[in-house]
């Protein structure tokens, strides 16, 4: 079947002159805008043919709404601009190429004024480009562990276990940023440009290879942060927990608790289940189980080595019910763990390449940590 | 617009044309004549100035149908035009010095 219609992203909004001429190009190879959208242009099969085309931008706010008045509208119209489509503060106007349509402005500093609201809808994105520059930056001295901050913590603690995610949120906020202030960059320059006389360029050759290398690059490295949280997302899985345990985490049969599982405040399949998730960093086991009125809570981390586990366990420790560092927990020697520590309700083991975080709020019964020394 | 401030050739062009009235198309083609061919305003600089020069009261909405409407000078714009044509027709007068000098010097 041969397509008709096609879609296409096209220049942003503040590249006005690269937009006529994007425009331009797909009439002359055979494709008539239709419609504008916010990122997308719906073009249709014509006959290919020259045609010059012209932005012009709505002065009002999307809260007035954007659309030009009927009046200028006609008034293009009577000239020979026939107005096609519009979104946002643009609108697109065409002529055939050859027709007597005379050029819509004469004066570049006339025109420079219709900028207006296209220059308040950008202006103040360089705050929020630095907000955003400013989060990234927490992200990444959280993640390199230089800063103890709860929030810094919080983003540790993700990028343990949901490094893909993390990595695409920061590089979305990294691309978000430069794309502002490159916005905001590049309509300061055409609004100065414009005011000092110089008329707009209808059909610019220039390239801007900075910005599109450094915009192709974040895009393949936001590419390659999805890719990743996909498959991050793929492989977790969740399911109820077995009978017969199959992961590093322990049992409450351990434990001596035996009996019918049970459901506290929550299902009995909420209540005993198994989920298994793998980032670039580790491999986590979150388990629960609720067995008579007994409840214990298990987090398993498989790091690839004991250095690695080593220098996540303060993060991980910020999970603790009551505690908010190590220096909460008593230290308890046991022979078959590296590192044990006893919280109220919480507590911290680490053996070899992993470290398990146990909750369990029942005084009665055995420690977790003695269970887990047990079983070495 | 300060009053007394000079007019922009598209400002003076247009009152000249709204000394009857006259719609946005209208007024193109009667600039097209009164500059014997030398001003082919663009809608999109007519649609600016219009705009202003209504604010300012220089001009008026006559009459709208459809989408079409007429406009005409306001005896305040027509003051601004004669006070822009007085001050052209300095600038002129005192430029004739340029020519005697040609003269002088053939």
């Amino acid at each position: 079947m041969k397509m008709n219609r096609t879609y296409r992203f096209h220049p942003a909004d503040y590249a006005i002159g690269e937009t006529e001429k994007f425009y331009e190009d797909m009439a002359a190879k055979g494709w008539q805008l239709v419609k504008r959208g916010l990122y997308l242009s719906r073009f249709e099969k014509a006959e290919p043919e020259k045609r010059r085309y012209r932005v012009e931008l709505s002065t009002t706010s999307a809260f007035d709404g954007t659309e030009l008045p009927e009046e200028q509208i006609a008034l293009y119209e009577e000239c020979g601009w026939q107005f096609v489509t519009g979104a946002s503060v643009i609108n697109v106007f065409t002529a055939a190429e050859g027709s007597d349509a005379p050029e819509i402005y004469q004066d570049s500093t006339q025109q420079a004024d219709t900028m207006k609201q296209l220059r308040r809808i950008y202006r103040g994105g360089w705050v929020i480009a630095l907000i955003m520059v400013v989060l990234d930056v927490l992200a990444v001295l959280g993640i390199a562990g230089l800063l103890d901050w709860k929030l810094a913590m919080d983003i540790r603690k993700a990028w343990i276990i949901g490094t893909g995610l993390v990595l695409l949120v920061m590089l979305l906020y990294n691309q978000s940023a430069f794309r502002l202030l490159y916005a905001e960059y590049r309509i300061a320059r055409l609004y100065r440009q414009m005011k000092k006389g110089q008329p707009l360029d209808h059909s610019p050759n220039k390239k801007h290879w900075p910005h599109r290398i450094a915009s192709s690059l974040m895009w393949a490295a936001i590419g390659v942060a999805g890719v990743i949280s996909l498959y991050q997302l793929v492989s977790s899985e969740h399911y109820l927990l077995p009978t017969e345990k199959e992961g590093p985490y322990l049992v409450l049969a351990d434990f001596g608790v035996e009996g019918e599982r049970k459901g506290m405040f929550r299902s009995v399949e909420e209540c005993n289940r198994v989920e298994v998730s793998q980032s670039l960093i580790c491999k986590v086991w979150d388990v629960r189980e609720c067995v008579e009125d007994v409840m214990l809570y298990q987090d398993i981390y498989e790091f690839k080595d004991r250095e690695t586990a080593y220098r996540y366990l303060e993060t991980i420790v910020t999970d603790s019910t009551f505690a908010d560092s190590l220096d909460d927990y008593q230290l308890v020697e046991l022979e078959g763990l590296d590192l044990a520590y006893a919280g109220r309700v919480d507590y911290i083991a680490v053996k070899e390449n992993y470290i398990y975080f146990f909750t369990l709020a029942d005084k009665k019964i055995i420690s977790p940590l003695e269970v887990l020394a047990s079983k070495s | 617009m300060a009053e007394n401030s000079p007019m922009t050739e598209a400002m003076y062009y247009i009152l000249l044309a709204l000394l009857k009235p006259a719609h946005g198309y209208g007024m193109m083609q009667r600039i097209t004549e009164l500059s014997r061919g030398r001003l082919h305003m663009g809608p999109g600089t007519l649609y600016g100035v219009l705009t202003r020069m209504k604010k300012d009261g220089w001009i008026v909405l006559n009459s709208e149908e459809d989408r079409r409407k007429t406009y005409s000078i306001t005896p305040a714009g027509k003051d601004a035009l004669l006070a822009e044509y007085e001050r052209l027709k300095h600038l002129v007068d005192d430029g004739k010095v340029l020519e005697e000098e040609e003269n002088e010097n053939e």
